[in-house]
């Protein structure tokens, strides 16, 4: 043992006598310190100008040393197991030394050396983040960054190219190996594959880490198992003693440990890639088909009942569903998430079977003759994404984030009553500010855990819920009650910027031209939600706006910082007028035709009134860019070739041209009304049609009825 | 013609090697990877056998195939080689003119590898999209293939002739330039990838149809063949 050690020693004291081990480490260094800034040349312009705290700017740095750290350390590597065959010493060496041990000890000092660095570029990253950035360095958040993103991606270097170096005992087919290798991680889309920076881009700055760890923590144990069974393999085709490949590979399968190693670990790398846990690609927020709805059954209430456990990540789950229908047994689908595993299904209190349909997230089950029957559906889990971009839904320590469409309450495919009655609670760790929809009931706190009722009438049975720990701010906006919620952590931006001042504008504007708020006996809820999903959204009365809108770091002044924030403010616009056109005033889709058209332009209008025209011309010529973009696509023009590619490309392709047509292609259509009517007439019609259709849904028909246009006047050249 | 048969041997010798047919192997896989899963839907919405597609397709291409003329140099300057220098110099043959040759069999045997990622990538267009007017690629392979290709031969004579270990680092430094969009300024966007990304956005329609690239770009290819080709003559030059 104390042989080794010394062995190890003396290797890291030769690696520190090359003068290329110097470069490597000043270059990998380099390479994190740069990696601070990483943030800023994003591609989503939206993340650019963020405040640059710890957990914002750590990830980059950690990103950035395993992007040139991996390839570095990968050579050196190479460079040093092939130094004996290049001395031409290999053959002395063997015959004095097991050359296995060699190998390994080679390995261990450069692991050992591949820690030092990240140690002494943590110790250069914190002053350099300390001295110039001038933010608290939060170590916790480092340790993990560089911990499970930068070490783990040299590591996997190192054995991956050792492995491959000993199966083809070549460099050049090592290093090209290597190429390939780092060409897939950075290519692929699939986040099993990304094994040098992986798929997380950054940190929220108030919720948990966890949403983006647990899919790097999965990617780091696949690839453990596949570079150690590479590195396995590597040592049962070393070349003994000048002998081929395959005699040696006889020579070396003696030592059993070594063919059960590179058989175990390929198996379990296999097995841990075809069994990924956290992804439900037959999620139905990527199947863009309408569903089929039993329309012969009305759902007219919902009693849902939810305990979260943030430290788990769980939740557990006791819904009650009231439909009606006629007398005969009926059999409804659910929308289920399929991360959530049923425990029980009950109909009128009798236990029942039910079904999963196959590759889809739906559940069927069969309900009982009677008019009236109730469902109960319990069910506990962890939320499954449908793709690791698209976060619809997490539970973590310090935040919680369920959109309706993350199905955290299935959804039944039925008839819905004019307003379904929700009467839900939910139980979670008293530190942590519940959002739900609708209107709180009341709050009764017992042993750290409170549980907060709700209730809400609802057509577009609209459920999100969030919660996380929020400052509460409350103020009166034209007869309505604005409850923000925001996080500590970013007040000083939200008063430097008033965006309080900016919310008031939008509201009353909106009062002012459209209507009176349809929810007035409840509060508007304005609830800052995390950046791992971005944008913003609304469901029922709560919207929602990524934490960027509301931490942001202005230093220089220039237009494109400026336009950065036009664009949050249009952000805010857009996600209130849903209020409007949504939530008050349901929008029956007929592409282009949707809610999203009619926040698009009202937002447009508001930034207009606010910041004048030049700003709102500005705004909306990226619709008409899209447009015309979208009209030059190869795959738009040939939709007959659509058919070559693979499924989910399809989906890609018609999703991309869904929100062209839904978020520039109908506001565009607005404004050509608009401009063929006149702004003040059009906007009477708009308020008209609002009016006359409050708590009801309103179609394209409608509002060509009410603006006396025709779907050819508004169409665009 | 002795230099013409000398030539001959270096080509013989550079691409009868396995590293040669392994690099054939990864450069060809990587040729349908690319164009079968990365450009099938086309580049930024053109069409998969659009100017612009072929260009990211070549500007991704390329990154590997610098590293594998890089490597190719590392062979020229590596222990072994300069181990059999004395003898070949007591020949009747200048410093210049050696390395000259060697520069030319390495152009040429990658230069056949290029062959090789053209003729795969135009009979995958042709079997998949029945697409054969291969004319509008010509432009394509000037800006993205030309350039990379130069500074990588170039680059890798004038440092190998400095420093073999300097060398090495020119394999990150392609391969993270080609793959990972760095932002980077014309000159030191080697394989242009930067610049199709980045400036992609803010290009109107017709200059998306008619392929118009813009002067300052061009300017930085030109600049980088020139200097390749500087490197190069100085490469040979240099005495060891």
């Amino acid at each position: 043992m104390r042989d080794r050690v010394e062995l190890i020693w003396n290797e890291v004291k030769l690696l520190f006598k090359l003068k290329m081990v110097i470069v490597l480490i000043l270059l990998t260094i380099i390479f994190m310190i740069i990696g601070l800034g990483a943030v800023n040349s994003s591609d989503n312009y939206a993340l650019h100008n963020m405040r640059q705290t710890s957990r914002i700017i750590a990830l980059g740095s950690a990103r950035y040393g395993a992007l040139f750290g991996s390839v570095l350390f990968g050579m050196m590597t190479i460079i040093l197991l092939n130094r004996d065959q290049r001395k031409g010493s290999k053959d002395l060496i063997e015959a004095n030394l097991e050359y296995y041990q060699l190998i390994i000890v080679r390995i261990i000092s450069l692991i050992l050396l591949v820690i030092g660095t990240i140690l002494l570029g943590m110790l250069v990253v914190f002053i350099v983040q300390t001295w110039i950035y001038q933010t608290v360095f939060e170590l916790r958040i480092y340790l993990f960054s560089y911990g499970v993103v930068f070490f783990p991606a040299i590591l996997f270097a190192i054995l991956l190219t050792s492995g491959v170096y000993l199966i083809t005992d070549n460099s050049d087919m090592s290093l090209l190996s290597l190429a390939g290798l780092y060409f897939l991680s950075l290519t692929s889309n699939n986040y099993l594959l990304n094994w040098v920076q992986t798929h997380a881009l950054l940190y929220s700055d108030f919720a948990s880490i966890r949403p983006v760890t647990s899919f790097i923590l999965y990617n780091r144990l696949f690839w453990v198992s596949i570079s150690l069974g590479v590195l396995a393999l590597g040592l049962l085709f070393k070349r003994r003693y000048q002998r081929g490949i395959y005699e040696s590979m006889l020579i070396n399968g003696q030592k059993l440990f070594i063919p059960l190693a590179v058989v175990g670990l390929l198996c379990l790398a296999l097995l841990i890639y075809s069994h990924e846990p956290l992804i439900n690609s037959a999620d139905s927020a990527l199947n863009i088909e309408e569903p089929v709805i039993n329309e012969r059954v009305i759902l007219t209430k919902i009693l849902p009942d939810i305990t979260f456990y943030p430290d788990k990540g769980e939740m557990k789950a006791v819904v009650n569903y009231i439909f009606c229908k006629e007398l005969a047994e009926e059999r409804i689908e659910l929308i289920t998430n399929t991360g959530l595993q049923i425990t029980s299904v009950k109909v009128n209190g009798l236990p029942t079977g039910f079904e999963y349909l196959k590759g889809t997230d739906r559940i069927q089950v069969d309900l009982a003759d009677g008019e009236q029957v109730e469902l109960e559906v319990t069910y506990e889990g962890r939320i499954k994404y449908p793709h690791v971009s698209t976060v619809a839904g997490y539970i973590s320590e310090n935040s919680i984030y369920l959109l309706e469409q993350s199905h955290w309450i299935f959804e039944p495919l039925t008839a819905r009553d004019e307003q379904v009655e929700i009467i839900g609670a939910v139980t979670l760790p008293a530190e942590l500010t519940a959002v739900p929809v609708g209107e709180i009931t009341a709050i009764k706190e017992e042993a750290g855990q409170k549980t907060w009722e709700y209730m809400l009438k609802t057509r577009s049975l609209e459920l999100g819920f969030f919660a996380a720990e929020y400052t509460q701010k409350i103020f009166n906006v034209a007869g309505i009650e604005v409850q923000l919620f925001t996080s500590p952590r970013h007040e000083a931006y939200l008063f430097q910027k008033d965006l309080e001042h900016y919310i008031t504008g939008i509201v009353e504007y909106y009062t002012q031209v459209i209507g009176e708020y349809a929810f007035l006996d409840q509060p508007l809820k304005i609830v800052e939600s995390s950046l791992y999903k971005t944008g913003g959204h609304s469901t029922a009365n709560v919207i929602t706006i990524a934490e960027y809108v509301f931490n942001r770091e202005f230093t220089n002044s220039t237009s494109m910082e400026e336009w950065r924030f036009y664009q949050d403010i249009e952000l805010l616009a857009h996600e209130i007028a849903h209020q409007w056109w949504g939530s008050g005033v349901e929008v029956t889709v007929n592409t282009p035709w949707s809610s999203e058209g009619l926040a698009c332009y009202m937002s447009n209008k508001y930034m207009e009134a606010e910041f004048g025209e030049e700003v709102s011309f500005m705004l909306s010529s990226y619709w008409e860019s899209s447009v015309r973009l979208m009209q030059g696509k190869y795959y738009y023009q040939h939709p007959n070739q659509v058919g070559l590619l693979k499924k989910d490309m399809q989906t890609q392709i018609a999703t991309e041209k869904l929100k062209t047509e839904l978020y520039s292609i109908m506001p565009l259509q607005l404004l050509k009304a608009e401009k063929i009517l006149g702004k003040e007439q059009f906007l009477q019609s708009l308020a008209r049609l609002y009016k006359q259709n409050l708590f009801q849904s309103v179609s394209y028909q409608e509002f060509f009825a009410e603006t006396n246009l025709t779907k050819e006047a508004i169409t665009l050249d | 013609m002795t230099k013409l048969n000398v030539l001959r041997y270096e080509i013989r010798r550079l691409i009868s090697t396995k590293q040669y047919l392994y690099s054939l192997l990864i450069i060809s896989l990587l040729t349908y990877d690319v164009l079968n899963r990365l450009l099938i839907g086309g580049f930024k919405g053109t069409a998969p056998f659009s100017p612009w597609s072929y260009s990211e397709f070549l500007a991704l291409v390329i990154s590997v195939f610098s590293v594998i003329v890089i490597l190719m140099w590392i062979n020229v300057f590596s222990e072994k080689e300069q181990k059999v220098r004395g003898i070949i110099f007591s020949a009747p043959i200048t410093q210049s003119r050696y390395y000259l040759i060697k520069g030319i069999a390495i152009g040429l045997a990658a230069s056949l590898i290029l062959l090789v990622i053209i003729i795969l990538s135009f009979g995958y267009y042709y079997l998949v999209y029945g697409f054969s007017d291969y004319g509008t690629f010509i432009m394509p392979m000037v800006y993205f293939i030309c350039p990379s290709f130069l500074i990588s031969l170039g680059l890798g004579l004038f440092i190998g002739k400095i420093n073999v270990k300097i060398l090495y680092l020119l394999i990150p430094l392609f391969l993270v330039i080609g793959l990972f969009n760095l932002g980077l300024p014309g000159l030191l966007d080697l394989t242009g990838g930067s610049y199709l990304f980045d400036h992609f956005n803010y290009l109107n329609l017709e200059v998306i149809e008619k392929y118009t690239l813009t002067k300052e770009f061009l300017c930085s290819r030109m600049i980088l063949i020139v200097l390749g080709l500087c490197l190069f003559g100085i490469g040979c030059r240099i005495k060891q």
